[in-house]
């Protein structure tokens, strides 16, 4: 225990202290960002809103669709930055170094993995609350108690599924200069397939058939289904002309923000199954990874 | 005979390639043994099988008559040719994750650290980053980080290359110290011959297969000569003088190069052709001259 947890602490330092990988981490939120800025946010501003709700209530709305996106993008993000750091291990043979040592092989694999989900999930759930917070302080409406706290679970649990993805793509990777290339590219594309840079309605047809595969999508659906209804109970029907077009508006909005769950290609699947299947997924994914790295291990 | 470790027919092949061919060799407890070969001779597979970082495709090696990888790990240390630690960690983060993973408690991981913090004067340097350290600064560090384990064999794969011949002589004092104080025997690699000189029994690899092992005197009497070195007053006289006695010798400009069997026969060539000697110098065999025979003769 004390020998994993030593490389844990290794692994979490070695990461933190190189500026760069730390910048790249966040290199996806600061796109996301500019995205955001130069055109994102203002498309995704509902227009015909007057008198029936307010600016800060209007921003409240859009923070409330891209903030979710912004969490899910990070964690792809921070444990591609800290995965680097196997790539290196085995490429400057630094890992002969614990090899020739009693440690069992397992927990070198193991010790990457954790504190790679350490990072995340710390790194996460500080950008929730901080974000969750900002968006407060500037519209003056807060999130409930309630919210963060399932926000912050639900974080835990991308947290599990995104780390054991990008280890077992890790897994697959054989230098830093390979590895750099795909975690921006991959990183990237992402980004766009899973509709956290562009709304999916935008794009088309097919490739919201494509994000349905994605572990992903269905992350950020799932988060915006925690933070937008306090954004959608924003909207009193008292003040649209008919219930009809409260309820028109309400469902545009959804569809507009992707808040609609979209089961896997095309069929009807619940999110909980699509969720339990992602943990099913990430394990087995861990296990894949874990053979892969103890074979390049042994030559 | 008491052995530390036994290599019994050990084999690997890649391919078709035979990288390490049935080698068969001891180390005896207490020696500085040194392995010597040219790239791509089969030394790093060796080590790398010995270390257990490679599986053996046959043979069997035993640390102190065990063979299980636990048991060997548990009792080497290893200096890479390269350093392995971390240069973004201070040299005591460094030390002591790599302790953590022998030593299964704080305050045992504490205890070791002080005792190679205090042997090989790591104090003033404990908390700067490995990265800042110098060359051979960063030996010392990895020479500690091998040593925490409390190893029955240590063993240095290049120790010294890269390093200028001061900090090479700095990292050798530290080994020959630990040697006499703590009795380790050690395993070196090396491409410096004056560093398998000091050793006790050298072992030459070529393509897979020992090519001739002894203590540095056997494979110098065995596989090299000695030469009198003469620049003589009268060229002519000296060259029918050697043609006469049927002497081997070798030009080399206005110098003649004779070989010599040993100090009688030294002094009776000196005795015959000193009024004909304006300067002369013994040089004797060395070990680039073994290596280079020995592979030079695989080679042809």
């Amino acid at each position: 225990m004390y020998s994993t947890l030593s490389l844990i602490n290794r692994n979490i330092k070695t990461y933190l202290r190189d500026k760069t990988a730390v910048f790249f981490s966040f290199l996806s939120v600061i796109i996301l960002l500019t995205l955001y800025l130069l055109f994102l946010g203002n498309n995704l501003k509902p227009t015909g809103m007057d008198g029936i709700l307010t600016e800060s209530e209007l921003t409240f709305m859009v923070y409330a669709q891209l903030i979710p996106g912004l969490i899910v993008i990070n964690n792809v993000s921070i444990p591609l930055g800290n995965l680097g750091n196997i790539i290196n291990d085995f490429e400057y043979r630094q890992i002969d170094g614990f090899l020739v040592t009693p440690i069992k092989r397992y927990k070198v694999i193991l010790s990457y993995y954790l504190a790679s989900f350490i990072i995340t999930v710390v790194i996460t759930v500080l950008l929730v609350i901080f974000a969750f917070l900002l968006m407060g302080i500037a519209t003056g409406i807060h999130l409930t108690l309630d919210v963060y706290l399932k926000s912050i679970l639900l974080t835990v649990l991308f947290s599990f599924i995104s780390t054991a993805v990008m280890v077992f793509m890790t897994s697959l990777i054989r230098s830093v200069n390979a590895f750099g290339a795909v975690s921006g590219v991959f990183g990237t594309l992402i980004g766009f397939a899973s509709g956290i840079y562009m709304p999916l309605f935008i794009l088309p047809g097919f490739i919201s058939k494509v994000a349905s595969l994605l572990p992903f999508t269905h992350m950020n659906i799932l988060l915006k289904r925690m933070v937008l209804p306090q954004a959608f109970d924003l909207l009193d029907p008292s003040k649209f002309d008919t219930e009809a077009s409260y309820l028109s508006t309400l469902e545009e909005l959804k569809a507009t923000y992707g808040y609609n769950e979209i089961g896997i290609l095309g069929l009807d699947v619940p999110m909980i199954w699509v969720m339990v299947g992602c943990i099913v997924l990430s394990v087995g994914l861990l296990f894949v990874a874990g053979r892969i790295m103890s074979k390049r291990i042994k030559n | 005979m008491d052995k530390i470790l036994e290599v019994s027919n050990l084999y690997k092949k890649y391919g078709d390639l035979i990288a390490v061919n049935d080698i068969s060799f001891y180390v005896k407890r207490g020696e500085l043994y040194a392995f010597l070969g040219q790239n791509g001779a089969g030394k790093s597979t060796t080590i790398r099988m010995i270390i257990t970082l490679l599986e053996k495709n046959g043979g069997i090696v035993k640390l102190d008559g065990h063979t299980e990888d636990a048991y060997i790990r548990q009792h080497i240390g290893v200096v890479f040719q390269e350093n392995v630690l971390d240069g973004l960690l201070t040299v005591k983060e460094n030390l002591y994750t790599r302790g953590a993973l022998y030593i299964d408690s704080k305050a045992g991981v504490t205890k070791r650290y002080n005792e190679l913090a205090q042997k090989l004067g790591l104090y003033e340097i404990e908390n700067q980053r490995f990265k800042t350290l110098s060359g051979g600064q960063k030996r010392r560090v990895e020479i500690a980080r091998a040593l925490f384990s409390n190893p029955k064999l240590l063993i240095l794969d290049e120790p010294t290359t890269g390093l200028d011949p001061e900090t090479r002589q700095v990292i050798w004092r530290v080994i020959e110290d630990l040697r006499k104080t703590e009795g380790i025997t050690v395993f070196l690699t090396t491409h410096y011959m004056e560093e398998a000189a000091n050793a006790d029994h050298i072992i030459i690899i070529h393509k897979g297969n020992i090519v001739v092992h002894g203590s540095p005197s056997e494979l110098k009497d065995k596989y090299s000569k000695d030469y009198f070195k003469v620049v003589p007053k009268d060229k002519q006289l000296l060259i029918d003088y050697l043609v006469n006695k049927k002497r081997v010798y070798e030009t080399v400009s206005n110098q003649y190069y004779i070989e010599i069997e040993g100090t009688t026969d030294t002094l009776d060539l000196i005795s015959d052709i000193k009024d004909n000697i304006k300067t002369f110098e013994v040089i004797k065999g060395t070990l680039d001259d073994v290596f280079v025979n020995v592979v030079g003769e695989q080679n042809v």
